[in-house]
């Protein structure tokens, strides 16, 4: 089609058209497809579950209702994480006005809307104990996630685990690259300080 | 180069991404410092938690959620598309309303505001008409017969309410008007402004036409014409039988050697008062009185009467 789609071809164009045609059904591949990701962006930034769910459910919601604003300019799931990485950030703001949360491990049953009680599923074919190592350690490094300020938390959550380029961060936090590379660089040196306290050694 | 600088790089020399020059400067470090050197490790090993963290699974309904509620705003955006374009089925009673509304509000609006309107314009459209109609040169008592309305006999509160109206306009006539209108009339103007307490008298050159109009107006009125050498006291005689026998006083005229009186009286009475009126002095035109009795009256047994009351001076009659 145009030159930009040549450029950066979406996998996504066609659903990405019966939806601005007014497709809703259409919606569900977009949502199966990326559900995952949204809803772990979130995860990781707000740091609790429930949360995550409900901001990952406004965002591909917002996203539906201004899909018409889509117009190609960057990758589609960029655009798509755009959204969901502000509506968590929104959701952090006012969960940190609110209260001083708790912070709680990742091995913590949670609590789902429906009342349902779940462990995280973790699956893996590790022996128990290494398992149980691992769980330990993402609990430890999402708490120290959680005690970062807002700006560098985004970073590492979108930089380090979630792998994505410098310039894709840039693009979702509308902030230059210079400013990620050093805020990246300051919440990295936080993270590993912070884990060298609560574990005392690496 | 300190280590705090070195350390500073050590972020983007994991990532490779350091210029060949700062590369090679923090190889350089690293060989001698051991301290950077174990910064590095801890980094390396952090960032590689931080990335070694499995990714959570999403809640199994998110899917079911997010699309319920995508579909309820299709639904609502249908609605909305269907109002804008298919107005009939929500327009018409939306609009029918507001019809009614509009209607219903003007109406109570005018309603509120009608009687002072009524009240402003009444006596100044019959000023002008009058003024007109006198210009074009009728006669004065035509005049007078046409706009002053009957006073006493039926007025009525209509007419009481014009009266006042017209005397308030009056006030401010007078200011207004030119020279040469006020000269054309004199009689009328004292006529037609009827104060209860004459205020005009040196202004009627002539008492004549005022007694004419009255008796134009008022139909079944007696005119009776008192001699007396005491005007003033006189009057005050008239007035007092007039008031002992039930009538009622108009109002009275008081004019250089004359004073009229105008009063209303039950006919059954118009013996009495003539009788009354010969002890005070000489009454011409008793004949008029005296028939009342006879003629029948128009409003229940009351009549208008017009007294005049003229002085003699001892070798007159």
């Amino acid at each position: 089609m145009s030159e930009k789609a040549h450029q950066n071809p979406d996998t996504d164009h066609e659903i990405i058209l019966k939806c601005q045609e007014g497709d809703v059904e259409a919606f569900e591949g977009i949502v199966g497809k990326y559900q995952k990701k949204m809803f772990n962006i979130s995860y990781r930034i707000t740091g609790d579950y429930n949360d995550a769910a409900e901001v990952a459910q406004d965002a591909f919601v917002s996203a539906f209702k201004n899909i018409k604003a889509f117009k190609g300019r960057s990758r589609f799931s960029t655009w798509l994480y755009t959204i969901v990485v502000n509506l968590s950030k929104n959701r952090l703001k006012q969960t940190r006005t609110r209260s001083y949360r708790e912070q709680m491990s990742l091995d913590d049953p949670v609590e789902t809307d429906d009342g349902q009680i779940i462990i995280e599923p973790v699956s893996n074919d590790l022996s128990a104990l290494e398992k149980l190592e691992k769980n330990e350690i993402a609990g430890r490094v999402q708490k120290c996630i959680d005690a970062l300020e807002s700006g560098f938390r985004e970073v590492i959550v979108l930089r380090d685990m979630q792998g994505f380029a410098y310039e894709e961060i840039s693009d979702m936090l509308n902030t230059a690259a210079g400013t990620v590379k050093s805020r990246l660089h300051r919440a990295r040196e936080a993270v590993k300080n912070c884990l060298k306290m609560a574990a005392g050694a690496l | 180069m300190k280590c705090s600088d070195i350390e500073k790089k050590l972020s983007a020399y994991i990532e490779e991404m350091l210029s060949g020059e700062d590369r090679k400067q923090v190889d350089a470090h690293l060989e001698t410092c051991l301290q950077c050197r174990a910064s590095l490790d801890d980094l390396e090993r952090s960032i590689a938690y931080t990335q070694g963290i499995e990714e959570v699974e999403p809640p199994v309904w998110l899917k079911q959620k997010v699309m319920a509620r995508v579909r309820q705003e299709g639904r609502a955006k249908k609605a909305i598309f269907q109002k804008l374009f298919f107005p009939l089925h929500i327009k018409v009673p939306i609009e029918v309303i507001a019809t009614l509304a509009v209607a219903v509000t003007a109406f109570y609006v005018f309603k509120s505001v009608e009687p002072d309107m009524k009240m402003a314009y009444a006596p100044a459209e019959q000023d002008i008409t009058s003024r007109q109609e006198e210009i074009k040169g009728l006669k004065k008592d035509e005049y007078f017969a046409g706009t002053a309305p009957g006073y006493g006999m039926s007025g009525t509160a209509e007419k009481q309410r014009v009266r006042i109206k017209t005397d308030d306009m009056d006030e401010a006539d007078q200011r207004q008007e030119p020279e040469a209108l006020d000269e054309e009339r004199p009689v009328p103007k004292a006529a037609y402004r009827v104060p209860p307490q004459m205020k005009a008298k040196e202004e009627l050159e002539s008492a004549v036409a005022g007694s004419k109009l009255l008796a134009d107006t008022e139909q079944p009125a007696v005119s009776l014409t008192v001699y007396v050498e005491d005007i003033e006291t006189a009057g005050k005689e008239i007035e007092a039988a007039i008031t002992r026998l039930n009538g009622k006083m108009i109002r009275t005229e008081s004019f250089e050697d004359k004073d009229v009186l105008i009063a209303e009286l039950n006919a059954e009475k118009a013996d009495e008062l003539n009788e009354r009126l010969g002890q005070i002095g000489e009454v011409k035109g008793k004949e008029a009185l005296l028939a009342l009795e006879d003629k029948e009256p128009l409003s229940p047994g009351v009549v208008g009467i017009k007294i005049e009351i003229v002085r003699v001076s001892g070798h007159i009659k």
